[in-house]
């Protein structure tokens, strides 16, 4: 009896990873469904920028080069499309996956089964969207938001697919909510409470009930969406009584929180480095949670400002101009906390630190165009233009892309164990960081001046400035090959990094050895 | 706080659930949404609003009139002729209008069309109201036919007076492929 109770106990505490790939099909282990979930998003990082070069350079000079104009809306689709589900999202779940259990003390996810599913569902709900640009007719071509009635009416046939890979992707995203929230409300260790989480776990625990309240709305509209292409209901068919604007009014009642889900864990991420290279415990921990929270809330209550144009009534525009710009406050919180974190700290610019710092201006930048498109009567002249492009990947490439570049260059000596070249990744980052604003800035100028955004073609006046962002363009997307390769060579060897790897640091994942043990926190912490 | 793990989860699934059916509940929201506020400019096609109804109408007293021009477009362009009889009308509100539209099948086939309506501004909406309207039905023409489509309507007098004029839009549809009763 005594000897196999030994026996068992002795095979919970000493095994490691199994051998071969069966390891990653079959592994519920946090650490191995983070690093897939970070090489998934990696992975679809370069397939939509490739589909984002392909888009520069056919913009590079007026007239049409490569594409034909149906095949620039597939590209233009499919990069929203694979850059949102594809990079941001998992990146983001994967980073939740790698960090939340050792960074709350827990022994690995709650439903460590459950995760290895919600991870295994991405791959193919990416293979069925991918798979519709080789199939006979056009691969969806209506733009990421799918608009009825393109999508419906005139939608093409690989529409269906893209619906089922939508599902797909809900699917795995509600559950890989479910799983992080369990995992922070039940497994966290016992003296740990509410306000003693660190930051990121915070901002994940919001962003997990944002999704849960999402996620399943995209799937309701799709399914919607499914149903009137194929089974005659009319949901958005004004023949048979439906509203095409309702479409609208359901997708972005989804994407206005989506955004804010795509941004979130970023404000986790820096809330984390920001205190460590100032050597500053974070100001304003509290009002950081709280301004995450109302943030949150304030996202339900401001879908219409992406339908100004739509012929909705002056009052409910005015109501939707002002509650959009109320999310300027909390956000402003945020900004002036980490600026007040950085204030006389002891600063030291390693990379992570450079990508937050640059995080901070440039996701600043594009909250001010925010507040500009906020306003109804400016927005009738942005709206649809190049300007609008300019805002929102201002706040999702130095947001949301940098976010999770930055965590993976404050974690990745914690996940390898080793350092990555100081060096090259300082070249990283400011290749990343100028080009950019080459990239995006002129876009800016482009919009004001009325370009019109999902075109191949445009008119001779645009361009110089087109000509500036598609080199910075292909510049950034250069540089992000780099990254690649430090990554892989940080994973194959390096300085060995010790358990705390930044001097600074503070939490419990800097208490484990870098790389930290296949399984950790058995027994919980002692949190102070 | 610790909810126990089974309870937690499927308190959580729960939510999704709820949230799913949330999407769905949106759809009869809108329309009652649109239809109390009159935003949109959605009228109503289920049927004519009942003869009793306009005679407890009171009469205006504001001696004024409102100008209501008459607009139709074709869906996709679908090949028939569909026209106003008249493009406007001085109308009195609480009083009863009569108008007629004209519409011809160009095409060589059977065709069913609806006609579906829409005001604007929006606001209007919820202020007009119809006693016979060829859009409660669709319309089934053989290969050349005409048909004059009567219209009987009132504008309320709670119409606000700051309304002068207001457009009705008819857009018609063609739903040969997916009429309600084959006949």
């Amino acid at each position: 009896m005594t000897s196999v109770a030994m026996n068992i106990a002795e095979h919970e505490h000493h095994t490691g990873p199994a051998k071969g790939l069966t390891r990653w099909l079959f592994t519920t282990n946090h650490k191995d469904i983070g690093t897939l979930y970070l090489w998934f998003s990696l992975t679809m990082f370069l397939i939509g920028g490739a589909m984002a070069m392909c888009i520069r350079a056919e913009l590079f000079k007026p007239g049409l080069q490569f594409f034909e104009p149906g095949f620039f809306n597939q590209l233009t689709t499919l990069h929203g499309l694979i850059m949102i589900f594809g990079a941001v999202m998992p990146g983001f779940v994967g980073l939740a996956n790698w960090m939340i259990p050792i960074m709350v003390g827990a022994p690995d996810m709650a439903l460590p089964r459950m995760n290895n599913w919600s991870f295994w569902l991405l791959p193919f709900a990416f293979s069925i969207l991918l798979s519709t640009l080789f199939m006979k007719g056009p691969a969806p071509d209506f733009g990421w938001t799918a608009y009825a009635p393109l999508s419906t009416t005139y939608g093409p046939k690989s529409t269906d697919f893209f619906i089922f890979s939508i599902h797909l992707m809900g699917l795995s995203s509600i559950m890989g909510a479910i799983n992080i929230i369990a995992t922070i409300l039940n497994l966290r260790a016992p003296t740990m409470t509410f306000m003693k989480m660190p930051i990121f776990v915070w901002t994940w625990l919001i962003t997990a009930f944002l999704l849960i309240a999402i996620m399943p709305v995209l799937a309701g509209v799709v399914t919607m969406m499914l149903m009137d292409r194929n089974f005659g209901t009319s949901f958005f068919n004004a023949a048979g009584g439906g509203d095409p604007v309702m479409y609208q009014h359901i997708f972005w009642f989804f994407g206005h929180p989506e955004v804010y889900v795509m941004i979130l864990p970023s404000f986790g991420i820096m809330s984390e480095i920001i205190p460590t290279f100032s050597r500053k415990k974070l100001f304003g921990y509290s009002s950081m949670v709280y301004a995450t929270s109302s943030i949150a809330l304030l996202s339900f209550l401001v879908w219409a400002h992406h339908m100004f144009t739509t012929g909705i009534p002056v009052v409910a525009e005015v109501y939707f101009m002002l509650a959009t710009m109320l999310i300027a406050v909390p956000t402003g919180v945020k900004v002036f906390n980490w600026v007040a974190t950085m204030f006389r700290g002891s600063l030291t610019f390693e990379a992570p630190m450079l990508f937050a710092t640059a995080f901070v201006v440039l996701f600043t930048i594009g909250g001010f165009s925010g507040l500009m498109l906020a306003m109804v009567p400016a927005d009738y002249q942005y709206h649809d233009t190049y300007f609008v492009v300019a805002h929102f990947h201002y706040v999702l490439v130095p947001g949301a892309i940098f976010g999770i570049i930055a965590a993976t260059y404050y974690w990745l000596p914690k996940w390898t164990g080793h350092y990555f070249s100081p060096i090259l990744s300082k070249i990283h980052f400011w290749l990343s960081a100028i080009s950019l604003n080459v990239l995006f800035f002129p876009m800016h100028f482009l919009g004001l001046a009325g370009m019109p955004r999902r075109i191949p073609d445009y008119a001779l006046e645009f361009a110089d400035f087109n000509r500036i962002a598609s080199i910075g363009g292909f510049v950034f997307g250069a540089s992000q090959i780099l990254f690649l390769y430090i990554v892989i060579k940080t994973v194959r060897g390096g300085e060995p990094a010790p358990a705390k790897v930044w001097e600074g640091a503070h939490g419990l994942e800097w208490t484990l050895s870098s790389p930290p043990p296949y399984h950790s926190f058995s027994t919980p912490p002692q949190v102070d | 706080m610790r909810i126990p793990q089974k309870k937690l989860i499927f308190l959580l699934c729960g939510a999704t659930v709820v949230m799913f059916g949330f999407s769905f509940a949106l759809v009869p929201l809108y329309t009652v949404f649109c239809k109390v506020t009159g935003l949109n400019g959605k009228v109503d096609i289920d049927g004519p609003i009942s003869l009793s109804r306009y005679r407890s109408e009171k009469p205006d007293t504001t001696l004024r009139r409102v100008t209501v021009e008459f607009d139709t477009n074709r869906n996709q362009q679908i090949n028939c002729e569909f026209t106003p009889n008249h493009t406007a009308l001085q109308v009195v509100p609480g009083e009863l209008t009569h108008t007629s539209y004209h519409i011809k099948n160009l095409s060589p086939k059977k065709m069913t069309v609806q006609a579906i309506p829409s005001i604007s501004p929006g606001i209007v909406a919820k202020h007009f109201q119809k006693l016979e309207c060829f859009c409660f039905s669709q319309q089934t023409l053989e290969p050349g036919q005409a048909l004059d489509l009567p219209l009987r309507f009132w504008l309320e007098t709670e119409l606000p007076n700051d309304v002068h004029r207001l457009t009705l839009s008819y857009t018609l549809f063609d739903v040969t492929n997916t009429k309600e009763n084959d006949t």
